[in-house]
């Protein structure tokens, strides 16, 4: 029997150059059933009311989103809130990729933002590049700053990976795992690939594991 | 703004309760603190518990001035909430950063007229479970409650406190100490009610889903609660309490993390009748911390409504029964016992008018299996 594909939706910048997009189209590249919740347009604000979030998170595995979002104007910062607790009330595990904004001094607004939001997010993804200074920000060395963001803010799984060095972090609530990727790839197609592995996989240690370790497609 | 719009009143029997959300609503508009009280009191909720921000600008300040305002001018009650993390049992360089933090909630506080400051303490760090731990956190909860009131303000510069009539009209905050929901966390129920036993100004902080998750699911009844607030009642003494509220998912005795109030199996109804038959004594702010912030707060008043009418319906049936056995002269169980039978024959016989008179077997028809057996033939 085969099975259904892990399903998700990526709310990104309409020009796709954020992580969340990547993460989506990645997804695509690899089976699963991907779709965006704004189409690519020149155009920088759009109507967020008319987003049918039920329709379109009903019945996802996932929501793609990524932290810089609240920086991108008015409708993706509303657009984002919404998208957020239209989730959680549709079963719809989000997903929230924190990487460096283009104005890195505002890396402390959009930290904000998230913790604003921490109890709806379910998987946190740290960039390698925005590592130290969240650690930083939060008081921490980068070596522990996944156990203590997972300890701290209570986020079922917090988790990074480097792509030069082809190692995965993932702290959960059972515990840490650094996971060795054998195959190189970037730091999207691992985060894609983690995403399709873990709703198959479960939420138990080896099953966080070897979806941290997998590669489909 | 001021009161409830839809005219309901919580403060039957002398209980005040005050419910609301942890942070600008989800569903308002707008992201600003002023916005999200409005949104809050359309919705027929109170209270609202703003998060601590690193330092306050000064767009932070004219929001929290005007939050601050509003909330004096009305009913609606404001709270805030210090750093989601701190490390007040840590090295001498962990609590300082800790308490660097916790002076920009201080000083919000003011500005925003916050009735309850809400602290964590976390890890044990170097200290065991015990006397020694609480001591010193009694040691610096005095510490913080000293600063609330040096920067709440003195009498003497009225004048420079013009735009806060709070100030000197009202108490200071009060400093809420929370109970965590982590082994390795400072913050049991004991030790929270213990410390704020000994502190004056300080109020315990009952997380209700830390309790639950540390106790091993422990909150499941109304008596549950009945027990825990006893226990508040003989330890602390006060009837002020300040909780939050939210589903948590919990392992070992540990909170594993935070989910909506349908999803997990911490409830609130046995709460809302706890509170509704036992809560008269009480003065309780509930906030609702869960994802799903004022949806839970709603979901949490509909509870609670809910309960009191149950009670009051019982109630008036119980006075009806009284006044109807006193003319008639019998004992008031005795006509309870009288109506319990009338109910039970009116039950039986309309169960048999729906069920029609009983079947009569068909004595002309063969037994199926016979019938079948002639067909095959």
């Amino acid at each position: 029997m085969t099975q259904a594909p892990v399903r998700m939706v990526g709310l990104g910048r309409q020009d796709r150059s954020d992580i969340a997009s990547a993460v989506v189209e990645a997804s695509l590249e690899i089976g699963a059933d991907a779709q965006f919740i704004i189409d690519r347009s020149e155009i920088r604000e759009f109507d967020q009311g008319m987003i049918d979030w039920r329709g379109i998170l009903e019945s996802n595995h996932w929501l793609v989103l990524s932290s810089s979002g609240p920086l991108d104007g008015d409708s993706m910062k509303w657009a984002w809130g919404s998208s957020l607790t239209f989730a959680e009330l549709e079963g719809c595990k989000t997903a929230m990729l924190i990487d460096m904004p283009e104005d890195s001094r505002r890396l402390d607004e959009v930290w904000g933002s998230v913790i604003e939001r921490i109890r709806q997010i379910h998987l946190l993804f740290i960039d390698p590049e925005a590592m130290k200074a969240l650690a930083e920000l939060e008081g921490t060395k980068v070596e522990l700053l996944l156990k203590e963001v997972r300890s701290r803010s209570l986020v079922p799984i917090v988790c990074s990976f480097d792509p030069k060095e082809g190692i995965a972090h993932v702290s959960h609530s059972l515990g840490h795992e650094i996971v060795e990727v054998k195959e190189r790839m970037s730091l999207e197609r691992w985060l894609a690939g983690f995403l399709c592995g873990l709703p198959k996989s479960g939420s138990g240690e080896s099953g966080i594991a070897s979806a941290a370790r997998s590669s489909p497609g | 703004m001021k009161g409830d719009p839809f005219g309901r009143t919580r403060e039957a029997k002398g209980m005040s309760l005050k419910l609301g959300p942890a942070g600008v609503p989800l569903s308002c508009k707008g992201r600003t603190i002023v916005e999200g009280m409005d949104d809050i009191t359309v919705l027929g909720l109170d209270a609202m518990e703003v998060q601590t921000v690193r330092t306050i600008q000064p767009q932070h300040f004219d929001q929290y001035w005007q939050a601050g305002i509003l909330s004096w001018k009305s009913d609606f009650e404001m709270n805030m909430h210090g750093p989601y993390y701190a490390e007040l049992l840590g090295s001498k360089r962990e609590r300082n950063r800790t308490l660097s933090k916790m002076e920009t909630s201080l000083q919000a506080g003011k500005i925003i007229n916050a009735r309850h400051l809400t602290f964590h303490v976390g890890p044990y760090g170097e200290y065991d479970p015990g006397p020694e731990a609480n001591e010193q956190v009694a040691n610096v909860m005095s510490g913080i409650v000293e600063r609330v009131r040096e920067v709440w303000g003195v009498e003497e510069e009225e004048e420079d406190y013009a735009a806060f009539p709070w100030v000197h009209e009202s108490e200071p905050s009060l400093v809420g100490i929370e109970t965590s929901g982590r082994q390795e966390l400072w913050g049991t129920v004991e030790e929270v009610l213990e410390v704020c036993n000994h502190v004056e100004g300080t109020v315990p902080v009952l997380n209700m889903g830390h309790i639950h998750a540390r106790g091993h699911g422990r909150l499941r009844t109304s008596e549950d609660y009945a027990e825990l607030f006893d226990q508040a009642r003989e330890t602390y003494g006060g009837s002020t309490f300040y909780c939050h509220f939210a589903g948590v998912e919990h392992r070992m005795g540990n909170a594993l993390h935070y989910t909506q109030i349908k999803k997990s199996d911490l409830k609130f109804e046995p709460f809302a009748e706890y509170l509704a038959e036992e809560g008269d004594w009480m003065d309780i702010t509930i906030i609702s911390d869960s994802p799903l912030l004022e949806h839970d707060a709603m979901y949490m008043l509909q509870h609670y409504d809910k309960a009191r009418q149950r009670l009051l319906e019982i109630r008036a049936r119980d006075e009806r029964r009284a006044k109807l056995a006193a003319q008639q002269g019998i004992d008031p169980e005795e006509l309870k016992r009288r109506e319990e039978e009338a109910a039970a024959a009116r039950k039986s016989q309309l169960t048999s008018e729906l069920e029609g008179p009983p079947k009569k077997a068909p004595a002309n028809k063969a037994p199926a299996k016979e019938k079948a057996g002639k067909t095959s033939e």
